[in-house]
């Protein structure tokens, strides 16, 4: 799966969290950008 | 398998909402504005124009920022000027939304995040405005985000007063004239 290509505008979120959570999985390490957005949509779909 | 959008910037004249940040190592300042942008005040909840986000290596968590185990809360307006209380400890991200033409978005930046709103509350953006009728025109022109409309000047005898809701012509002098009409005077 490509975390190292790049998205620019989020069209699903949840499947872009999805596939965070799956490169994460596979030891893929996020770039700045993939992990600010990661983060900002961890506060949408994970409840703390 | 999920997948990455890839838009490119072919889609150069829309304009979306966009979530930015910045860090900032100061109670007050001004922030600055992406070019092609304009602030949106209003946008988190409890109407807060900008949010102060910790920070973690650097990039914002998006978890809300905290001194003394009080919340720390901004201050924002459309020029980016901002006043944090109570201070915290810095740096904190402050993170706040704009108006911004697509094809001035860095997409590059891990600054910016643009989600595929284009058309917030289901209506739409506006584009535009339109005078209706035959008369003098008060729209001018839509230019970037922001709609001119003309504004009104008092004329020999007028005044024009402005209130919060409504504007007031009102004519002095003059008056009690008589109409000529065919046949004599009226």
């Amino acid at each position: 799966m490509g975390v190292t290509e790049y998205e620019q505008m989020i069209e699903n979120p949840k499947g872009l969290f999805d596939a965070y959570l799956e490169a994460m999985g596979m030891g893929i390490a996020l770039n700045d950008g993939q992990r600010v957005k990661f983060e900002y949509l961890k506060k949408l779909f994970v409840k703390e | 398998m999920n997948s990455f959008v890839n838009l490119g910037n072919s889609s150069g004249g829309e304009y979306v909402i966009a979530t930015y940040w910045q860090a900032v190592s100061s109670a007050s300042g001004t922030i600055q504005i992406p070019p092609g942008s304009t602030i949106l005040l209003n946008q988190f909840p409890d109407l807060e124009d900008a949010v102060a986000s910790e920070t973690s290596g650097g990039l914002p968590t998006f978890n809300a920022a905290t001194s003394g185990g009080n919340r720390v809360v901004s201050t924002f307006d459309v020029l980016g000027n901002y006043t944090l209380s109570p201070v915290p400890s810095f740096p904190i991200a402050l993170v706040f939304r704009v108006l911004i033409v697509t094809s001035a978005i860095d997409y590059g930046s891990a600054n910016v995040i643009v989600e595929d709103i284009r058309r917030p509350g289901g209506g739409g953006l506006v584009d535009g405005a339109s005078n209706v009728g035959g008369g003098m025109e008060v729209f001018k022109q839509l230019t970037s985000a922001s709609l001119q409309f003309r504004t009104l000047t008092a004329g020999t005898n007028v005044t024009i007063s402005q209130s919060a809701n409504n504007l007031t012509i009102n004519a002095s002098g003059g008056g009690g004239g008589n109409n000529y009409f065919p046949g004599g005077w009226v």
